[in-house]
């Protein structure tokens, strides 16, 4: 008898399904998975009930989709008016000490790797990210029943505003493939639009369930 | 207010939470429809038209106990309302007078 069932796969059921169902669904999917059915079956399953309750959610709740888009291409104009001088306030704090800091250092390579990873963001990315969760918060707050929409919608058309930093990247590399500074670029940007994006999405989204 | 038509697969998922009586839940409803059709049904999948029929009054839903074989997760039991038995009767009067007089569809090969 299988024990666990594919934990990444259980886990984006939970995150990733609407309403009260996905529970009894994910019980209904580990009661086959014990009875003897392989992980490419759970993950099928899981595969499955995720794409197709999306399609069918976004097609009945399309309003919902529209709004929780528009809300996200809102948000950098909301950021960028009521929040980033806050934020350069707080970033005029810090990053000039911790430069000369490192520079009396006279660790000359800690210094230009740090450099390239664009510590100058750090305080706006947190900050940023910080935005990101809390919508997720408050969108699955305001729309209980449809969490795993909201929260999918609102993942992917994040992660696809941060593309054009990504593409630049590329560009760089393009030009100049001898010159590092595309890979600090790429690096830093993916880390950006791969893992603090979702990772700040998915944390206020699921401090909205357990709350 | 007008009445609308069962899809496809609605159909079928409430004819086999029909058939399952009190023991209708995601795993045997897939597996009933696999048994009748010969063809793979994502467990995922019946929850859509079940949640579709129960908007529509047609079917209810009852939290089961959780276990410890599903996780810790409960079963949500299906049940057909009055009100779903009917439209099922309707459905398949409609179904079984358009049947009549086809002769395409008449004999065993397709």
């Amino acid at each position: 008898m299988n024990a666990r069932p594919p934990l990444l796969a259980t886990w984006l059921l939970t995150h990733f399904t609407s309403d009260g169902r996905s529970e009894s669904l994910i019980g209904d999917l580990i009661e086959q998975y014990r009875g003897g059915r392989s992980s490419a079956w759970y993950w099928r399953q899981a595969v499955t009930a995720i794409g197709g309750g999306f399609v069918v959610q976004a097609w009945l709740q399309k309003w919902l989709v529209i709004g929780v888009v528009g809300l996200n291409l809102f948000l950098p104009y909301a950021y960028m008016h009521f929040v980033s001088h806050r934020v350069t306030i707080v970033d005029r704090a810090w990053y000039p000490r911790f430069i000369n800091w490192l520079l009396k250092t006279d660790l000359d390579l800690t210094w230009r790797m740090t450099h390239r990873f664009h510590l100058w963001a750090l305080t706006g990315t947190v900050v940023w990210c910080a935005l990101l969760a809390l919508v997720a918060w408050a969108l699955v707050r305001s729309f209980p029943r449809h969490r795993g929409l909201v929260l999918t919608v609102f993942l992917f058309s994040s992660v696809g505003q941060c593309m054009p930093h990504l593409r630049v990247a590329f560009v760089d590399w393009v030009r100049d493939p001898g010159n590092p500074i595309w890979f600090f670029n790429v690096l830093c940007f993916a880390t950006f639009a791969f893992i603090a994006t979702p990772f700040s999405i998915l944390w206020g989204g699921g401090a909205a369930r357990t709350s | 207010m007008a009445r609308e038509f069962f899809g496809g697969f609605e159909l079928l998922v409430l004819l086999a939470l029909i058939r399952l009586h009190d023991e209708a839940y995601g795993v045997p409803i897939s597996e009933a429809i696999e048994e009748c059709s010969g063809r793979d049904v994502a467990i995922g999948s019946v929850y859509i038209p079940l949640d579709r029929l129960e908007r529509k009054g047609l079917v209810s839903s009852k939290l089961g106990e959780p276990t410890a074989e599903r996780g810790g997760r409960a079963k949500t039991y299906f049940r057909i309302t009055a009100k779903g038995l009917r439209e099922a009767r309707r459905a398949r009067r409609t179904l079984i007078n358009l049947w009549h007089g086809v002769p395409q569809l008449e004999g065993g090969a397709a």
